[in-house]
């Protein structure tokens, strides 16, 4: 396994738990009633700051227990990988967007329009690591 | 469209030259060992930089390390 899809499992593994555990907040607020849509920007926010920790804390920790594995830099094949990854994402990111756009223009409310683009972010960041991992692990 | 189905013998090569593994080839070229097991098996046709790189390895000339066989449809 290369350096790169060493950080990209913990990445999508790791990385994807506070979202989840944010959106089902936001679920469970959602079918609690109208108005119900608990969290907070602020819960948001903190919960982007806490994944990014955590997740570099792990990248680190990979990083120096394969310090003696050569160059970590990705190669051409790993960086093709990642342009292909972010091809797939950019499409589903657009997809999204246009989707909320549509949903604000029937009256959805502001605080559901901000979580909905927020989930759409999130949904094409881990499309595009959980797409490297596929191509990384079946070689290109 | 005609389909363009790149070869390579690697494999040989490497073989040849004191059993050198895909590791080794990949840190004298400057790409991964995943990589190099990529482009043996057909999965990834690499840059004519990394091609170059490779052939010069085992001092071949690039086509006696891939070859290019175009298919007529």
């Amino acid at each position: 396994m290369s350096f790169r899809e060493k950080i990209m499992w913990p990445t999508l593994l790791v990385g994807i738990l506070p979202y989840l555990w944010y959106f089902g907040s936001v679920f469970v607020g959602w079918i609690g009633g109208p108005g119900g849509i608990a969290p907070s920007l602020g819960t948001l926010l903190a919960t982007v700051i806490w994944g990014t920790i955590v997740l570099a804390i792990v990248v680190s920790a990979i990083a120096i227990f394969n310090r003696n594995e050569g160059t970590m830099l990705p190669d051409e094949r790993e960086l093709s990988i990642e342009r292909k990854g972010m091809a797939f994402s950019y499409h589903l990111l657009c997809t999204g967007i246009l989707a909320v756009i549509i949903a604000a223009w029937y009256g959805v409310s502001v605080t559901a329009v901000i979580h909905a683009l927020a989930l759409v972010f999130v949904i094409a960041e881990f499309a595009r690591v959980a797409i490297e991992i596929r191509c990384l692990r079946r070689g290109y | 469209m005609a389909e363009l189905p790149f070869g390579n013998d690697i494999r040989t090569l490497r073989f040849l030259s004191g059993e050198m593994t895909q590791g080794d080839l990949g840190d004298r070229v400057g790409v991964t060992r995943q990589t190099i097991a990529a482009i043996e098996q057909g999965k990834y046709s690499p840059s004519l930089e990394v091609a170059f790189r490779i052939a010069r390895v085992f001092d071949k000339p690039l086509e006696a390390v891939f070859t290019w066989t175009e298919v007529a449809g």
